[in-house]
């Protein structure tokens, strides 16, 4: 089944081609179907290639190089695939959910006037983000990871003819572009210490290294930057709610479910780098705890629902890079791969919400769409439990194992995360009784036009509804009698760092206080859904409008601590201002100046050059036999 | 060798069938005719045996570059067939002359002795004089053809004298023995190295360097557009071919003057071709004078002369190639018979006719060396070849060359999309001129992303 490996990206190449070059002659259905089946297939082709490998204990990792790229001197750069736990995984994910929502759009953006290229950027996304996970070295990494935030700009400025929503494209790709900086230079490091793009080559060179090695802790910290703009963690992050200007299921797929966990792929696939870099693990972990703090404090006082959603990304994000920060790696793919699941649930609802509400995002005025949206209402329910951490669902598993390490590493870190477990399960539960009940507070015609969407949207809906309860089931941990089995699976992808720390990278607490710190954050988060309850539903409490006056405290949380306008005021300001000085002295002065001399000179010497093609061919002749023995008489000279 | 043999008979087959006037067949017969070439020349892939008494070494050099030619004159032919839809008397000549030069061409890469060489340039060189004034009743074309003629017979005389002084000295035309007599003799006479230099201005002329370059905008202009193309394509490609085939195999290791003196050559060539394009006002002229630079690219890896070279020239010579030929193709689309194409024609361009936009920028960017087309990684492998060899400043020139290079080439660009008083009205095409452009911008694309598909093929 490998060797039709290569099939699993180009499928969805062939799809982009066929929409954006063929897309506007065929109907929408025909469009739709394209694109979906272009990356049904690609997830039956992984499924198909994922099952003999599970039932392989340890498997090792398949390499398949397809093209050679480059080949100057010593440096060789081929085009070639690595199958192993890691890329499987990931491309379940993608190629899974990103066919769900596949079928979303279809019935979401059936009456826009770009259907054929929003699936092409669809398809052209999933392309890039599949050559991102499957590639075995670098530059394809790096291909993919710019790829993808072409398709996010692309996308994110979907519908171009609003300028905010164009401005949200320029600040995803401007941000982006400073963590890719990051990113280049530490493949560029990597490349001097190790000579090679591989990641095997890598892994392999990088056992020998001794922890600390200043080059290692360089080259970790330049990686982190680039995952902090994809993964959108601070000080980068205020473009992810931004970009939420982006139709729905884009928000979905790409800023919640794939794109954004690049940036975790990429430590996971180089886990053995940051082992041996302790100083990088440390900022990795705060940066990921103050992220998920400080964007779950964001989420308590946003009234757009598809904001508190964003702002409910970032702070998951922030989750899994505190994991990875611990050393937890398979913890962090562990969020990564549930949070996949009913974060696109959650999305793709309020898809359905906005959609039943004629595009109204604001929670104030929604109210009582229990009855009138029974699928949507149902499905969202299950992924706001699951987002909450309530057992038996995903989320509670995958965060539960986050905690567990961080209370093993100190328990101050563990009550800092589960203080942001509560704020997720309130602003998740302030969201769902604020938009599912109490009494409808839109306008009459609203009201009237409020309907269950269709079931292109609802069947995606209940799939992940589905995953979102049984996706925790992969890694039980033993105390509640599993076989924490992605622990096993990712054995072999974490065998460098096993050998560096010489010992099991997992937690080892003793059951008692499994159960212990299990129960009260359960029953802490049990006592946060009830107080939402009570304050949501049977008190009917409705946020105040954005006009009235509001605590210090209340205002600083709706206006996210002003960071936005900080930034503007200490980098982007200075920076255009700077700009504009150098422009208007230097450029205009100076380098305008030498430019146009040269220009002119140029220009100056043609003018002089054109004179001897007279058009003679006498003087040509002459011209020739004069060259002619002028080489003739250098050759008897210096001869 | 039996490409060789096949296309000598193609060529006679073509003539017949335009002798008894079966107009329908002739295009399908050279493209058929073609296509088998290809193939049988691929055949002889594994062959390394010498052939026709040891004048003939078929190497993967050869193969190669023959390969190249093929595709290139296939690639015309489709052109032609459009240039020529409405007209048609002599057609099958045309065809005839073209596939005679082509077996020329094939020669200039294959020969391992100079009589070869010799008889390829002039088997190239005089259905070229012929083609140059194809259009008979066109004075321009005419005056193309004479002076091709006139100043090409005064090169031939230059370097048949250089091969006649090679073999005064040396007694052989055979490029192993004057291998071995160079690596031999202590001291060459001053008669070999006169020899070496008379045969270096021959081939200066045949791919147009300075100083020996003045026919080149003339006889581009005067010419038919699409002999233009040819001209600029693939018998430039056989010239540089057979430059570096002889002094890599006998010249390489004699001291360095005609080093000192094709570095000048090298140089001037790139420098006065990128700076005299910029004022030309007139397509075929501007892309003449680009082709001298590019001519000029063609030489650095023959100065530099490592294990790179081959490499470098069969790449260069291809992306240029695929380029020129969709630059020229659109350029026939544009023109309607007549000499005088100003640049201006371009303005308006984009608008109703997509196919032809692409084709021109992604032809234009290539020949700027724009990445990640093929052009770019053209000039790359060239100075790469030249870095290696340790020509710091012929690569700081080229590179200035090129920076000049890209201000002419990016003109026909901004006067495409320029629809200031009106735009282009759609323009008429057939399958095969679209053919051709649609392959002009995925083999530069292709080649561009994948250069090592062709790139170790000469080895």
């Amino acid at each position: 089944m490998e060797k039709f490996a290569w099939l699993i990206p180009a499928l969805p190449l062939i799809g982009f081609l066929f929409s954006i070059f063929f897309g506007k002659k065929v109907s929408k259905t025909v469009v739709a179907s394209v694109a979906s089946i272009f990356v049904l297939i690609p997830f039956i082709l992984t499924v198909a290639i994922f099952i003999p490998f599970i039932s392989v204990a340890e498997a090792e990792a398949i390499r398949i190089p397809l093209l050679e790229w480059i080949n100057i001197g010593k440096l060789t750069v081929n085009y070639s695939i690595q199958l192993d736990q890691l890329s499987l995984m990931m491309m379940l994910v993608i190629t899974g959910v990103g066919f769900l929502i596949h079928v979303y759009s279809a019935g979401y953006m059936h009456d826009d006037d770009g259907f054929h290229r929003f699936f092409a950027y669809l398809n052209l996304f999933i392309f890039f983000m599949l050559v991102l996970v499957m590639g075995s070295n670098f530059l394809m990494l790096f291909i993919g990871w710019e790829g993808v935030g072409l398709c996010s700009y692309l996308l994110i400025g979907f519908w171009y003819k609003n300028m905010d929503y164009n401005k949200a494209a320029n600040k995803a790709f401007i941000m982006n572009r400073i963590g890719d900086l990051g990113l280049l230079l530490g493949i560029f490091l990597i490349y001097l210490r190790f000579s090679s793009f591989e990641y095997s080559r890598i892994a392999y060179e990088a056992i020998d290294i001794a922890i600390g090695d200043p080059i290692i802790t360089t080259i970790t910290i330049l990686l982190f930057i680039g995952a902090i703009g994809k993964s959108a963690q601070l000080p980068l992050f205020t473009w992810l709610p931004d970009a939420m200007a982006g139709p729905t299921p884009v928000s979905a797929l790409i800023h919640a479910a794939t794109m954004v966990t690049a940036g975790v792929y990429l430590i996971i696939r180089t886990n053995i780098l940051f082992t041996l870099a302790p100083f990088t693990q440390e900022i990795i972990m705060f940066v990921g705890l103050a992220t998920a703090l400080f964007a779950a404090t964001i989420g308590l006082k946003q009234n757009d629902i598809k904001k508190v959603l964003a702002y409910s990304t970032v702070s998951q994000l922030g989750y899994m890079f505190f994991a990875l920060g611990l050393g937890a790696y398979t913890a962090a793919y562990f969020h990564l791969f549930t949070h996949a699941f009913f974060k696109a649930l959650l999305f793709l609802g309020s898809g359905s919400v906005i959609h039943a509400m004629s595009g109204e995002q604001d929670l104030r005025k929604m109210g009582g769409l229990k009855k009138a949206l029974p699928i949507t209402h149902a499905t969202f329910l299950i992924g706001t439990i699951a987002i909450a951490g309530l057992p038996p669902l995903a989320g509670f598993f995958s965060k539960d194992q986050i905690l567990a390490s961080a209370f093993a590493h100190h328990p101050v870190l563990w009550i800092m995360g589960v203080l942001g477990a509560l704020m997720t399960a309130f602003y998740m539960f302030r969201l769902y009784y604020l938009a599912f009940h109490g009494s409808f507070r839109g306008t009459h015609e609203q009201e009237h036009h409020l309907h269950e969407s269709p079931k292109t949207m609802t069947f995606p809906l209940v799939i992940l509804a589905v995953m979102s309860v049984i996706a925790g089931f992969v890694n039980v941990p033993e105390v509640l009698g599993g076989g924490h089995w992605l622990d096993n699976f990712f054995t072999p992808l974490l065998a460098g760092t096993t050998l560096i720390l010489e010992e099991n990278v997992h937690a080892h607490l003793s059951h008692t206080v499994e159960y212990i710190l299990m129960g009260s954050s359960v029953l802490a988060v049990l006592a946060v859904i009830f107080y939402a309850r009570i304050r949501y539903k049977n008190n009917g409490h409705v946020p105040a409008e954005d006009s009235e006056p509001m605590s210090f405290l209340e205002r600083l949380l709706s206006k996210k601590y002003y960071v936005d306008e900080l930034y503007d005021s200490i980098v982007s300001n200075p920076v255009v201002k700077g700009a504009g000085l150098l422009y208007n002295y230097i450029e205009v002065n100076f380098i305008d100046r030498i430019v146009n001399g040269v220009g002119q000179l140029v220009v100056l010497s043609s003018r002089t050059a054109r004179f001897m093609q007279t058009g003679n061919v006498g003087f040509y002749i002459f011209a020739m036999v004069i060259g002619a023995l002028v080489i003739l008489a250098a050759n008897t000279f210096l001869h | 060798m039996t490409t060789l043999i096949f296309l000598s008979l193609l060529g006679f087959l073509v003539l017949f069938i335009g002798a008894f006037d079966y107009k329908k067949l002739i295009l399908p017969t050279v493209i058929i005719g073609l296509i088998v070439a290809f193939f049988l020349n691929a055949m002889d892939w594994e062959l390394t045996a010498t052939s026709f008494y040891g004048m003939i070494d078929y190497n993967h050099y050869a193969v190669s570059f023959t390969g190249l030619m093929i595709v290139s004159v296939l690639l015309l032919m489709l052109v032609a067939s459009y240039h020529f839809r409405n007209e048609g008397s002599h057609i099958a000549d045309i065809y005839a002359l073209m596939i005679f030069t082509l077996i020329g061409g094939l020669l200039m890469t294959s020969f391992s002795n100079l009589v070869m060489l010799f008889i390829g340039i002039e088997i190239l060189s005089i259905a070229l004089y012929i083609l140059a004034g194809s259009r008979r009743l066109n004075i321009a074309s005419n005056e193309a053809s004479l002076k091709y003629f006139l100043m090409g017979a005064f090169a031939s005389g230059f370097l048949l004298f250089g091969i006649t002084l090679i073999f005064g000295v040396t007694n052989s035309f055979n490029l192993a023995e004057i291998s071995d007599f160079v690596a031999d003799t202590e001291e060459l006479p001053t008669l070999f190295s006169t020899g070496v230099m008379l045969i270096l201005i021959g081939f200066a002329f045949k791919i147009g360097a300075v100083p020996f370059h003045f026919w080149t905008p003339d006889v581009y202009q005067g010419a038919p557009t699409f002999i233009t193309a040819f001209m600029a394509t693939v018998v430039k490609t056989a010239g540089i071919a057979a430059f570096y085939r002889l002094f890599d195999s006998c010249f390489s290791g004699i001291d360095g003057t005609w080093f000192k003196i094709l570095w000048i050559i090298c140089v001037a060539t790139i420098l006065l071709g990128n700076i005299t394009a910029v004022m030309q006002n007139e397509s075929k002229r501007m892309l003449a004078w680009s082709s001298v630079s590019h001519a000029g690219y063609l030489l650095i890896p023959i100065l530099a002369l490592n294990e790179l070279s081959s490499s470098a020239i069969f790449y260069y010579s291809a992306a240029y190639s695929i380029a020129s030929i969709t630059a020229f193709a659109v350029l026939i689309g544009l023109s309607k018979f007549q000499n005088d194409l100003p640049l201006d024609q371009y303005k308006g361009l984009a608008k109703n006719n997509p196919i032809m936009t692409t084709a021109l920028v992604v032809s234009m960017f290539s020949l700027a060396g724009i990445p990640p087309l093929a052009g770019f990684f053209g000039k790359y492998f060239v100075f790469l070849t030249a870095m290696q060899s340790g020509l710091i400043y012929v690569v700081v020139i080229a590179i200035i060359g090129s920076l000049i290079g890209i201000y002419y080439y990016f003109k026909p660009l901004i006067y495409a999309f320029n629809n200031e008083g009106g735009s282009l009205e759609k323009i008429e095409t057939n399958f095969a001129f679209n053919f051709v452009l649609m392959a002009g911008i995925v083999l530069s694309l292709l080649l561009g992303i994948f250069p090592d598909i062709l790139r170790n093929l000469p080895g």
